[in-house]
């Protein structure tokens, strides 16, 4: 294999979440240009990993650090996590009460940027990157995800990213609860931003969204650790059999 | 005892107001201190109001307030001294000289104040600015009356600014009567914009007649002081109260706030949303009184009060009371306090926003369904001040 620089680095990470240690000595790494499925059971702490590599505080790393691009960020807060060029497109986003997706994403735009977007810039992004998600032009106008579909939400996450355009996604269950149609548009939704400068990390449960992404490798995550990983044809095997062939063989 | 002649005795007023000013400085003067067991005063003191007889002729010539109308097509806001001269005019019909300690002082004193009747059936589109300036160290009485004629229709916007210093007993002392007739909708959206540490004690009552409205909006972001006793008498069939109130509370900022609805009749309803923000050192307190009487079946009361805490050195407290005298009705309260939420902190950080900016956002988004009321032009300096004074505790710093 050809050398590529890692965007992205994880080493011997533990995480504890109420006193429970859920991420316990994980190693992983995404090259630059890669996107990597992450895939495991129900409650193996794949959104336990999203939350601490964004830094969520409740989730505190208690050994190990998180490279990113070349710096630490195993110690920043989750804002300077995202500056540096990290994203976590959330399972469950919440309902911010008050605040117009308008406002949050220009507040979002601003922060990258380090000042205002002007109003008619801001407008014209937003209106293309709705377009291609072809979300309605009324969301703009409505709070963040208050009263929002399943469906909705994770195109707002989506959105989110597109506009910040990330060097190192992690994108937690997107494809959850997403009718076919939606299911092809937040993919290439996906696609249109992932490019060769950057990471992309897809925690997912199901093959189809992986169809249409093509992940370069697959890597499964149970009781807290990496206890596999391979190319796309894992993914068929764990489609087919599940995850207990995987948790005898680590016993 | 040296008690100063009330001034307006001179004054060409019908005798039926000079009897009602001597009965009111007999209140004030003579009445005992309101009771500190009462929900009322329970986290305001008295004492913090009151100024002696002897004094209030040198600290009424030291506190100033102007008035100014800006009112399309010809409307006029009148002295309201003036008006009740030569018309009709019902003063301290809602806040009598029996009312308060601190009302009666108001009633007894108040010289012009501002009366604004809307005619019937009038239909104003744009609103109306009534400014109101106060200054000086000394004390001020404002009076107003609002009457709203059957069938008429406006929104009106009264800014308050300028500032009382003084660390003596100055204040502000407000008190507000408004009509609102049969059929008729006000929309009033109050702002407080006053500086510093000025102190107010505020009080003011409607009369909402059958199927009239009122939606009554306040602002209040500061470091001042207020008591404030809200309320509306729901005294027609069919009326309808919805109050809206942001308090931003920053510095030592006080404010001790009372709504009263008061459901009269039948099929009346009532709504309140409180929302409070608490920085530095500030306080703040609710209660919140809805009766249902007698005769008011099929009456709806809702109230929900929401209180923010930026800070570790802030207190708030919430007490809701329901006085439910009929059957077939259906009320609802609601309290909550608590700091920004963690979830919502970490959601826009991770998108990039800085903590001090997503907090911003934050207290925004919570004063969002009150300040969303007020028209634009008026929302800047409100949103501004959030914009300001915002700092963040270094509680949720060491978290984040
Ligand atoms: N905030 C939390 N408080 C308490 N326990 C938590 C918290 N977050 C995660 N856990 C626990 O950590 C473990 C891993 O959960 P996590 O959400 O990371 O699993 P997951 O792999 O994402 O599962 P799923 O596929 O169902 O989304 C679970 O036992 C869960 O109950
Ligand atoms: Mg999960």
């Amino acid at each position: 294999m050809e050398y590529r620089r890692s965007l992205l680095e994880v080493r011997d990470l533990h995480v504890e979440v109420e006193g429970k240690e859920v991420i316990r000595g994980l190693d992983l790494v995404l090259h630059r240009g890669e996107k990597l499925a992450l895939m495991g059971p129900n409650g193996s702490g794949k959104s336990s990993l999203s939350m601490a590599l964004m830094g969520h505080p409740g989730y505190k790393i208690k050994r190990g650090a998180i490279v990113l691009d070349g710096n630490d960020i195993t110690g920043l807060s989750p804002d300077r996590r995202a500056k540096v060029g990290l994203f976590l497109a959330m399972q469950n986003p919440v309902v911010v009460q008050g605040l117009s997706v308008t406002n949050f994403l220009r507040a979002i735009l601003k922060a990258k940027r380090g000042e205002e977007v002007p109003i008619r810039e801001f407008r014209e992004m937003l209106v293309k990157a709705m377009g291609l998600l072809e979300m309605e032009r009324s969301f703009a106008a409505r709070y963040v995800n208050d009263g929002f579909s399943g469906g909705e939400k994770k195109k707002l996450e989506l959105l989110q990213m597109t506009l910040l355009n990330p060097k190192v996604a992690v994108v937690d269950e997107i494809d959850s609860g997403l009718d076919v149609d939606a299911l092809k548009i937040v993919a290439e939704g996906i696609n249109r931003v992932a490019s060769e400068e950057s990471a992309f990390l897809l925690i997912t449960h199901y093959r189809r969204i992986l169809d249409y992404i093509r992940p370069d490798g697959v890597a499964v995550l149970m009781e807290g650790r990496i206890v596999a990983s391979g190319g796309p044809e894992l993914i068929n095997q764990i489609d087919r059999q599940g995850y207990d062939w995987l948790a005898v063989k680590t016993a | 005892m040296n008690v100063p002649t009330p001034p307006l005795e001179l004054a060409q007023e019908p005798e039926e107001l000079k009897n009602i000013r001597r009965k009111a400085w007999n209140v004030y003067t003579q009445a005992p201190f309101p009771d500190r067991a009462s929900t009322l005063w329970r986290f305001s003191s008295p004492e913090a109001f009151w100024i002696i007889p002897e004094n209030i002729s040198s600290m009424l010539e030291r506190g100033k307030i102007t008035y100014k109308l800006e009112a399309p097509n010809g409307l006029l806001l009148s002295d309201l001294q003036q008006a009740v001269s030569d018309e009709s005019v019902p003063v301290g019909a809602l806040v009598g000289p029996e009312f308060g300690k601190f009302e009666a002082l108001n009633l007894a004193l108040w010289e012009r104040g501002a009366y604004l009747r809307i005619p019937e059936r009038a239909k104003i589109d744009q609103p109306v600015v009534l400014r109101k300036h106060v200054s000086g160290e000394g004390l001020v009485l404002d009076r107003s009356l609002i009457h709203v004629a059957r069938e008429a229709s406006l929104t009106i916007v009264e800014v308050l600014e300028g500032e009382l210093t003084g660390n003596g007993n100055g204040y502000l002392n407000a008190v507000k009567e408004v009509l609102v007739e049969e059929g008729a909708a006000l929309t009033l959206v109050e702002i407080d914009l006053t500086r510093g540490t000025t102190r107010a004690f505020v009080t003011a009552r409607h009369s909402i007649g059958s199927n009239a409205e009122l939606k009554w909006v306040l602002a209040r972001f500061g470091e001042g002081v207020l008591k404030a006793n809200l309320g509306a008498c729901l005294s027609g069939q069919g009326a309808k109260s919805e109050i809206s109130g942001a308090v931003f509370g920053f510095g030592q900022g006080k404010s001790d706030i009372h709504t009263f609805h008061d459901h009269v009749e039948k099929r009346t309803f009532s709504n309140i949303v409180l929302r409070v923000v608490l920085q530095d050192r500030a306080r703040s307190a609710y209660t919140g009184l809805i009766r249902i009487g007698t005769n008011a079946s099929y009456s709806e009361a809702f109230q929900e009060n929401q209180n923010l805490l930026l800070s570790g050195d802030v207190r708030a407290e919430s007490i809701p009371e329901l006085e439910i005298l009929t059957d077939e009705v259906q009320c609802k309260h609601g309290v909550t306090v608590g700091p920004v939420e963690e979830e919502l902190l970490f959601y826009l950080m991770s998108r990039g926003v800085p903590r001090e900016d997503a907090v911003r956002l934050l207290v925004a988004g919570f004063l969002e369904p009150v300040l969303g009321h007020i028209p634009g032009d008026f929302r800047e300096p409100l949103d501004g001040r959030v914009a300001h004074s915002i700092k963040p505790a270094t509680e949720v710093e060491n978290v984040l």
